[in-house]
């Protein structure tokens, strides 16, 4: 790749306006990212205090995270009516992003508990053998004893809680029993008061040491409720639950083991992915309805292509990370692919795969930006600024503000003929629209870095011409594409870039990204925002990250090791 | 189903109105039994319950149409103060404007027209026009927490659905399971001009589900399972009380946990409430598989989703509808998303039709609430609503958030003033048709939620720092005039 160096020049004379609007868009989110080119690898984690912990709110169950839960408590009890019901909890965002996660119990989120919970132990009661498992042969009985209950408290009721329940708890649970009309109802009831309760519902981090601290120990249980929700979404397995039980994972040398024991996890897996899902801000609906049909041409589309896409990319990131310990690098330059759906395969222009040896993709395409979640879109023009908004603000952490609507407005400043539209690019087109200055404060990094990506269709299919279309998506003419630029990739140095093969070849070894990459990481597996006392932490991350002989596993691992420490502080 | 050939469901179904409505009352005169286990400050809103119906149109509405002629309103306005001047619209010349023909002749004393007021935030896209609830705009990750109050239904809740919003779907309000009533229709014109629907995210029948699915458990089940919800639920309060007592409680738990308890309330009130309603007979446009019934007719479907909603206000199921109107494509039939708001021809021949069908089916609704009376037996359901009419365009093809137009129907409970066409526009500043500086629609949004009964202190640390919705950037810029007051409720339009 060549890269030139082009000093940034500011015009004297530019308003303060545009000075500060140049600046908050050249600033990284939390500071101290500035990287003056791919081969800068100067630390810029400030890590004063390596035992500074960062408070953070205890925090109830995602809906995702109640279903993994019930599915790992209830799973031989779940029929398909039951499912239902249990598919009732609300999308709360928590899959998808912490962002969009609110913290609150709303009426329809205990709804959907309330009947979740009284449907699941009529449906134990129905499955002989599960009302054994859960609550003991002594269930079956006409009329359950106290001490029947009490050996279900004693014991199937810890899973429930994710540690042993409190005398208070007990005594709670035993009142339900004997208020309750009769004496099998005021089992399942238990059950139901157990799942309604907030100890189920919330991941509570309270310690178990009487010391009154605002930073304190976590318990044995709380750590392993930590790794496993933290990787897998899900309740620690009974490995874990025993080591919690025994105190075991307290050591971090035990705990770091559970960790890459945890990560291996199918559900730990799934988890992942959803990471690189919200990483890039994929989108998981695609729809092809909208696109012109010469775009489509040669491809059969159906609703399958998304899970095709989908299945693909979830391969794709198994194999880099888990069968290949690979590299940033690795993720982001492998040629792997397993697109055995044939339409797809179409696209990415191989042969169907099989097997579970990965087909190798052409030379112009290759690593996770040149699969069709991260390219696609469902109208007639590529979505070039969302490509370099992406690579921007989520790959190397550049802060991109929301634009003012001032600002945006400006973009219709001199509205094009249709005549002038069709001679030219997508590209054109968007660098027309955000010419003013004050767009460009943004866009001058947004768009050559979208640019690169523009020999790839709304369908992620190689192309040499750009098609236009009138309002009708009939086609009107075809254009030149141009995926040359000069990115401002670097502070201070801008970067010759042919397509975006040289972009991604240049940020995959990026320490820049990888510190980016980082961030992201940790803060994901912690669902929250990082703090500035999280730096000596993602710190740690961040160098296994550039460590030529560890992977992005390892860094995994690490990054939930640190995140499992024993500590917690209180938040307020 | 027309306001005049069409019998009340709820006239129809085996308990009168009378009966029905007696028995609401007579079971809101027992809850909420929970409510010594909450807090002071979380326990259910004093009665008459109020609601608020908020109908916010993707695709460009007509400005010039939503409001009377320039011509014909300036002699009738009347100067409240140097900034705000106001017509009562029962004195101005009917119709008032071509989108509303004669259909609000009989709502305007609960009609509002509003002029100048913008500033709604991110580009005035619908998204933006819910920043005052907090939703999360694409690009800004500061996590803001949507939420009409606590003690209300959640509706608007979701950021991540804004947020994917902005990768194509402008489907802004969640469709939601339970309770809660969140719709987006995705609709088209056929070639005759008929309204045809593409995509809604809910069926009526599974709306009716989601909302009354108890109705039909029979008396002596329900009894049953209420006696065994009210016996959990007062166990799960022994355990949030212990939490509560816990040394290593942070407030921000105790909040998460106070939330809990008033949800538990409301629920059980719900719970209540529930028993007295039944099915109206009402003709599903969805059979039970999902399927739109062969005679599906988008007129019906829309219909039905106002008939639930009645009887979901009645019934104190849900006290928030949020119903947007979503053009499906920019390229296609009819009406697209940028569509030329100010183009005479096309607006009487095509949008303006759709968009007038969508007004008066808006009116109709109105018309059911006001034919309803309220469960408080003051007045009627209109009486205690509020419906929220909203758009995100203002100019041509853009989203320009200078003066978007609003309408208000209802009186939110006598909380503010209605039958008013309302000008916000600050003559001081006012430049040009293109640029009438206003007042910031947060105020609008502002005196909703305190007439809901949200106070102050609930939205004043929300949204972006500067309390509940967007003040920042150009919005703060166009509305400098408002820096100390935009989180007060609008002046004139509330009561005191």
């Amino acid at each position: 790749m060549n890269q030139i160096r082009v000093k940034k020049i500011i015009v004297a004379g530019l308003c303060l306006f545009l000075v500060t609007s140049f600046q908050n868009c050249s600033q990284f989110e939390s500071a101290k990212l500035d990287f003056a080119s791919s081969s800068d690898s100067s630390n810029q984690f400030t890590c004063t205090n390596p035992d500074d912990l960062s408070g953070s709110e205890n925090k109830r169950l995602s809906s995702t995270q109640i279903k993994n839960s019930l599915s790992s408590l209830f799973s031989a009890s779940i029929d398909t009516n039951l499912q239902k019901i249990i598919d009732k909890l609300p999308n709360d965002g928590g899959a998808e992003s912490f962002e969009g996660f609110s913290n609150i119990f709303s009426e329809e989120f205990l709804t959907a508990m309330s009947e979740i919970s009284f449907a699941i132990p009529e449906r134990i009661f129905a499955v002989t053998s599960e009302r054994n498992r859960i609550f003991g042969t002594c269930s079956g009985s006409a009329t359950i004893t106290q001490v029947c209950v009490q050996a279900y408290l004693d014991g199937y009721a810890s899973q429930v809680f994710r540690r042993p329940l409190s005398v208070e708890e007990k005594t709670t649970s035993l009142n339900v029993f004997t208020s309750s009309a009769d004496t099998v109802e005021g089992l399942k009831n238990v059950l139901a008061y157990h799942l309604q309760s907030p100890q189920f519902l919330t991941l509570w981090e309270l310690g178990d040491q009487d010391v009154t601290s605002n930073v304190f120990d976590l318990s044995s249980y709380e750590i392993a409720n930590r790794i496993s929700y933290y990787l897998a979404d899900s309740p620690p397995d009974s490995t874990l639950r025993l080591k919690a039980q025994s105190g075991e994972i307290l050591d971090p040398i035990v705990a770091r083991a559970e960790i890459e024991r945890v990560l291996n996890t199918t559900a730990a897996k799934t988890k992942l992915v959803s990471f690189f899902i919200y990483w890039l801000e994929l989108s998981t609906d695609m729809d092809f309805s909208q696109l012109p049909t010469d775009v489509t041409s040669g491809i059969t589309l159906s609703s399958g292509i998304t899970t095709a896409a989908y299945d693909e990319l979830s391969k794709y990131i198994k194999y880099v990370i888990f069968d290949q310990k690979g590299s940033y690098k690795d993720i982001l330059t492998s040629k792997a692919s397993f697109a055995q759906h044939s339409e797809l395969a179409k696209i990415y222009g191989h042969a169907p795969q099989s097997g579970l040896t990965p087909v190798e993709m052409t030379s112009e395409r290759m690593g996770i930006f040149h699969k069709l979640p991260f390219l696609y879109s469902g109208t007639q023009k590529t979505n070039l600024i969302k490509r370099g908004v992406i690579i921007r603000r989520d790959v190397l952490c550049d802060y991109l503000p929301t634009p003012s609507t001032a600002v945006i407005d400006m973009r219709n400043d001199e509205p094009l003929l249709d005549s002038e539209r069709f001679a030219m690019s997508n590209r054109q087109v968007i660098e027309h629209q955000t010419k003013n200055v004050s767009c460009m404060t943004c866009h001058s990094t947004i768009n050559p870095t979208g640019s690169a990506f523009e020999n790839f269709d709304q369908l992620g299919k190689m192309r040499v011409r750009e098609a236009n279309y009138n309002a009708s998506n009939v086609f009107i003419r075809d254009v030149n594409i141009d995926t040359q630029s000069v990115i401002p990739l670097w502070l201070g140095n801008d970067v010759a870039s042919a397509s975006s093969v040289d972009l991604i070849t240049e940020i995959s070894t990026s320490y820049k990204a990888r510190a980016c990459f980082a961030k992201k990481m940790y803060s994901y597996i912690n669902q929250r925002k990082n703090k500035s006392n999280d730096d000596c932490r993602v710190n740690q991350v961040y160098q296994n990250l550039i460590d030529p002989d560890k992977s992005i596993y390892d860094a995994l691992i690490e990054a939930v090791s640190v995140s499992s420490t024993k500590k917690r502080v209180v938040y307020e | 189903m027309s306001k005049n050939n069409k019998k009340q469901w709820y006239d129809q179904r085996f308990l009168g109105r009378r009966q029905f409505l007696m028995g609401i009352g007579g079971h809101m005169l027992m809850i909420p039994f929970l409510s010594s286990l909450a807090p002071r400050n979380v326990l259910a809103a004093p009665l008459p319950n109020r609601r608020l119906a908020m109908f916010p149109m993707e695709f460009g509405m007509m400005t010039n149409f939503l409001r009377p002629d320039n011509a014909i309103i300036k002699p009738s306005l009347i100067a409240h103060s140097p900034s705000i001047h106001y017509a009562n619209l029962a004195s101005l010349p009917k119709p008032i404007s071509f989108v509303f023909d004669n259909t609000f002749d009989d709502l305007l004393n609960d009609l509002n027209i509003f002029y100048g007021l913008g500033g709604t935030g991110e580009a005035g896209h619908t998204y933006g026009i819910f920043n005052g609830s907090n939703a999360n705009v694409p690009g800004d990750n500061t996590n803001r927490r949507p939420t009409f109050g606590r003690s209300l239904d959640v509706i608007i809740e979701n950021s991540a659905q804004f947020k994917s919003s902005f990768s194509g779907k402008m489907s802004t309000i969640r469709p939601s399971t339970k309770q809660t009533y969140g719709v987006a229709m995705f609709w088209d014109r056929d070639a005759s001009g008929n309204p045809i629907v593409k995509q809604p995210t809910m069926s009526d029948r599974t709306l009716f589900d989601n909302i009354f699915g108890l109705v039909d458990i029979a008396p002596t089940e329900k009894a049953k399972m209420d006696a065994r919800k009210t016996l959990v639920a007062d166990s799960v309060l022994e355990d949030i009380n212990r939490l509560k007592n816990h040394k290593r409680i942070s407030k921000s738990d105790k909040d998460m946990l106070d939330r809990y308890i008033t949800s538990v309330n409301d629920l059980q009130k719900k719970l209540l409430d529930v028993k007295s309603c039944s099915k109206p007979s009402i003709t599903y446009q969805y059979d039970a598989a999902g399927k739109k019934i062969a005679s599906f007719s988008v007129d019906q479907l829309l219909d039905n989703f106002f008939e639930i909603t009645t009887l979901a206000f009645a019934c104190d199921q849900s006290r928030m509808l949020g119903l947007q109107n979503h053009f499906g494509s920019s390229a296609g039939a009819g009406l697209p998303h940028h569509f030329d708001g100010e183009d005479v021809v096309v607006d009487t021949n095509n949008s303006g039709i759709t968009q007038k069908w969508y007004i008066h089916k808006i009116a109709d609704f109105a018309r059911k609430l006001k034919a309803f009376p309220d469960p408080s037996g003051q007045g009627s359901l209109l009486d205690h609503s509020l419906l929220m009419v909203m758009n995100e365009h203002s100019s041509r093809r853009a989203h320009s958030p200078v003066d978007l137009p609003t309408l208000t129907i209802g009186s939110l409970g006598g909380t503010v003033n209605s039958g008013k066409y309302i000008d916000f526009r600050q003559e001081a500043r006012f430049i040009n048709d293109s640029t009438p500086f206003g007042h910031p629609r947060k105020q609008l949004l502002i005196s909703a939620l305190q007439g809901m009964g949200v106070a102050r202190s609930e939205y004043i640390n929300d949204g972006d720092g500067n309390g509940f919705g967007m003040f920042s950037g150009a919005q703060a810029a166009n509305h400098t005039d408002f820096a100390s007051t935009h989180n007060d409720p609008l002046p004139f339009y509330t009561k005191p």
